[in-house]
């Protein structure tokens, strides 16, 4: 390679490397807890279960589910109702001031087969809650989305340019070697490089899904104004309706319509992933992969009639397998583990990158040639 | 000045084998974890990712 390329990367590498260090730091440090955030809430005993019951014990009807949770708050209109991929026997439901607000929800797990309130859900305080802002918006809401996104990128522009500069300061090491016992510096650049190279493909995938993640509030609203608009035309203009039809009728036309799929997602009339006329009822798969396919499939909320179902456009696709992808929730405990090696792995890379630069600012490498020569960082 | 600036002592080839070898490992554990629930194949995509794991604590803190 010529002295001058790798004197552009080097620069790429330094300042994009520079510029999102501190927040890659904090990306991986809040990370960690979310990896087990699951665990963290049982252990914490923030999260009822349900009890074992037979597993042939009828379900109470959704429409007794709902108004058991309505019964704790009149006043309020219900928003979502959801459960998770493996557990059949609750069902969460978020109740808002209004069908569209954001603050101030209740959410209300109940057991879905004696429909007894389990627990009221906090889903917006304590450290996991702090944890999880840090990590997705930094308090900022959309803007904080979008700039973390965008640090993503300048993330990936490290990596990619760390790569080619690999190879320039590899010529005369092996692999995985260490030079522990001259200068502490040649040891920290041979456990950055090393290290960084290793994790390479890992790292990429969880940055560049991140970086989608970072997208997902803007993707849900072109989704609705590309799909859920269409969808719902025929009723553009109706008055929206005063009373609602079964809840219960409406899941059962639902799973009718996808019989081998499981209704996982419920949104209410008037909320964003629904219309004023429709109970939207998302319905997954059961393998990993197809387990985040959410396919919605809407119902009028007054007949409990069907009116569409579409796939899921490539777009909200993208979205939702970069999801697991990036929080690695998809292999049970053992890729837990690992996505948790790999993010300390990814701290050290981060860390010893940092300390590589500030020890070295104030020295002026004219002599790149040298110093590649002796495998040294520019 | 250094007269053999770019002595090759390793080329390209020399230099990256090893990290082509675990990056495709990591992508295919990565993959195959999400369109495999269980069996055999979970098993192999997950030796595809503990692999980089083994590779750096060998190296680090094992071979000195």
């Amino acid at each position: 390679m010529r002295v001058k390329s790798l004197k552009t990367w080097a620069w790429v590498h330094k300042w994009s490397s520079l510029v999102c260090t501190a927040f890659m730091l904090l990306l991986c440090l809040t990370g960690l807890p979310l990896i087990f955030a699951h665990e963290i809430d049982h252990l914490l005993g923030n999260e009822v279960e349900a009890p074992e019951m037979p597993a042939n014990t009828p379900l109470a009807s959704m429409d007794t589910l709902l108004s058991g949770a309505k019964a704790l708050y009149p006043g309020r209109v219900p928003q979502f109702a959801f459960r998770e991929i493996d557990d059949d026997k609750t069902w969460t439901i978020s109740l808002g001031t209004t069908a569209t607000s954001e603050d101030d929800t209740k959410f209300i797990k109940l057991d879905a087969r004696t429909a007894k309130v389990l627990q009221e859900h906090k889903f917006d305080e304590g450290f996991m809650h702090i944890m999880f802002r840090l990590h997705v918006d930094l308090f900022a809401g959309l803007p904080g989305m979008l700039f973390l996104g965008l640090m993503g990128l300048l993330l990936v522009v490290a990596i990619i340019s760390g790569v080619v500069l690999y190879a320039p300061f590899m010529r005369k090491l092996e692999f995985g070697e260490i030079r522990r016992d001259k200068q502490p510096k040649l040891k920290r650049l041979d456990t950055h490089n090393f290290l960084g190279v290793v994790t390479l493909v890992w790292a990429l995938v969880v940055g560049t899904t991140g970086i989608i993640n970072a997208w997902a509030d803007l993707v849900i609203k072109y989704w609705q104004f590309d799909q859920m608009s269409a969808m719902t035309a025929p009723y553009k203009g109706l008055p929206p309706p005063k009373t609602f039809g079964s809840l219960q009728a409406a899941a059962s036309t639902a799973q009718a319509r996808e019989p081998h799929m499981k209704l996982g997602f419920i949104a209410f009339p008037g909320t964003d992933f629904s219309s004023p006329h429709h109970y939207a009822m998302f319905m997954r798969g059961d393998s990993p992969i197809t387990s985040r396919l959410f396919k919605p499939v809407l119902i009028d909320a007054q007949t409990s009639k069907l009116t569409d179902s579409r796939e899921v456009p490539w777009y909200l696709a993208t979205l939702l397998i970069s999801q697991p992808l990036h929080f690695g929730d998809y292999g049970g405990m053992p890729l837990k583990i690992i996505w948790t090696i790999l993010d300390i792995f990814t701290i050290v890379v981060l860390w010893t990158g940092l300390v590589l630069w500030w020890k070295k600012r104030h020295q002026y490498a004219p002599d790149i040639e040298a110093r590649i020569n002796l495998s040294e960082a520019y | 000045m250094v007269t053999h600036i770019f002595m090759q002592n390793k080329n390209l080839k020399q230099i990256f084998i090893w990290p082509i070898i675990l990056g495709v490992l990591s992508a295919i554990g990565l993959v195959v974890a999400l369109l495999v629930e269980e069996g055999v194949l979970e098993g192999a995509s997950l030796i595809g990712l503990v692999t980089p794991i083994i590779v750096i604590i060998y190296f680090y803190w094992i071979k000195k």
